[in-house]
């Protein structure tokens, strides 16, 4: 256990290994989001109140869980950097904030497009729709912290406990609906319970999240790869790789 | 109603997946399609942008990659030629 712990905090084990999971993720994500589109935008029956505009909770569902997994993800590897200080856990948090961003952007937007026709309006200031802003700033905050403080070991460290600290907001995106009655809808699924859709609605939009995840693991460590390649390109094993890779 | 053990969760998904394979498409021709019953601007915005952030994020690292692997090749070279 404690070898395969230190082996997974080597950057050149990690890289080796990312290297090969990548195809699969790649190609796993490109069949089930297109399955999971196709399926979605031409077989799913329009819903009786909302017409076609509720399509756009194909695409809105998977970015909206990605922005908090992402989230979470990020504040394990922040506990992680802190108490063992392992480097790769610094990196993998420097490649995927902006990716958490793009997400939470992309949950916001997607949302908006859909409340204008469903509740009339682009914006309103309920729960979730704050609580969801709120994580798009604390992601702005973890990018331009990275940025800010030259030192690298001073850096991840700030990083991880602003990350920490940012983490109060997940439990309050996740029972903003319940705690508040507002506008946005309760949740659509539940791990222990039939959905409240027919299944030819919820299906497609399984096959969406597990594409949107397969997706998100893909482009993590392709950015986190870059890491290594630019962190450690002192070492020894970088140096043969980019020799090995130019010589081609 | 949940669950009472994950044979019959993956059961009755199983026999969602095969019913659901009979349902007919939505739309009855390809304007109809577009239209998406008068949501067709929201809908495919939101396909739209999405698309169009989902290739970006997967294409910038692939090209920061080799732009790594050009730049350390080089300076791999200088070094060289100095020693």
């Amino acid at each position: 256990m404690k070898v395969w712990f230190y082996r997974l905090g080597s950057p050149k084990w990690f890289y080796d290994i990312a290297g090969r999971c990548l195809p699969w993720l790649a190609w796993s994500a490109l069949l089930l989001i297109a399955i999971g589109t196709v399926w979605g935008l031409v077989f799913a029956p329009a819903d009786y109140q909302q017409g076609n505009s509720f399509r756009i909770m194909y695409i809105h569902v998977p970015t909206a869980f990605l922005a908090q997994s992402c989230y979470l993800m990020m504040a394990v590897a922040a506990v992680i950097s802190l108490v063992w200080k392992m480097k790769l856990c610094d990196l993998v948090i420097v490649a995927a904030a902006p990716l958490g961003a793009a997400f939470t952007f992309l949950a916001l937007f997607t949302g908006a497009v859909w409340g204008k026709p469903t509740w009339g309006t682009w914006w309103v200031w309920d729960a979730r729709l704050t609580a969801m802003l709120i994580l798009l700033f604390l992601y702005f905050g973890v990018i331009a912290l990275q940025h800010a403080i030259q030192d690298k070991v001073a850096s991840a460290r700030a990083t991880a406990v602003l990350i920490l600290v940012g983490v109060v907001n997940i439990p309050i995106i996740k029972y903003s609906v319940e705690w508040w009655n507002t506008l946005h809808q309760p949740p659509s699924f539940k791990l222990t319970e039939k959905p409240a859709m027919p299944s030819e609605m919820w299906l497609p939009l399984l096959v969406m999240v597990l594409g949107f995840y397969c997706f998100f693991a893909a482009v993590l460590f392709m950015r986190t790869r870059n890491e290594i390649l630019d962190r450690e390109r002192r070492t020894k094993w970088v140096r043969e790789l980019v020799q090995k890779v130019s010589s081609r | 109603m949940s669950f009472n053990s994950v044979v019959e969760f993956i059961a009755y998904m199983l026999g969602q997946v095969i019913e659901s394979m009979r349902a007919p498409m939505s739309f009855n021709s390809v304007a109809e399609f577009i239209a998406m019953g008068g949501h067709g601007l929201y809908v495919w915005l939101c396909y739209g942008v999405t698309l169009l952030a989902l290739v970006l994020s997967f294409v910038l690292p692939r090209m920061r990659q080799r732009q790594l692997l050009r730049e350390q090749a080089q300076r791999l070279r200088r070094e060289e030629a100095g020693l």
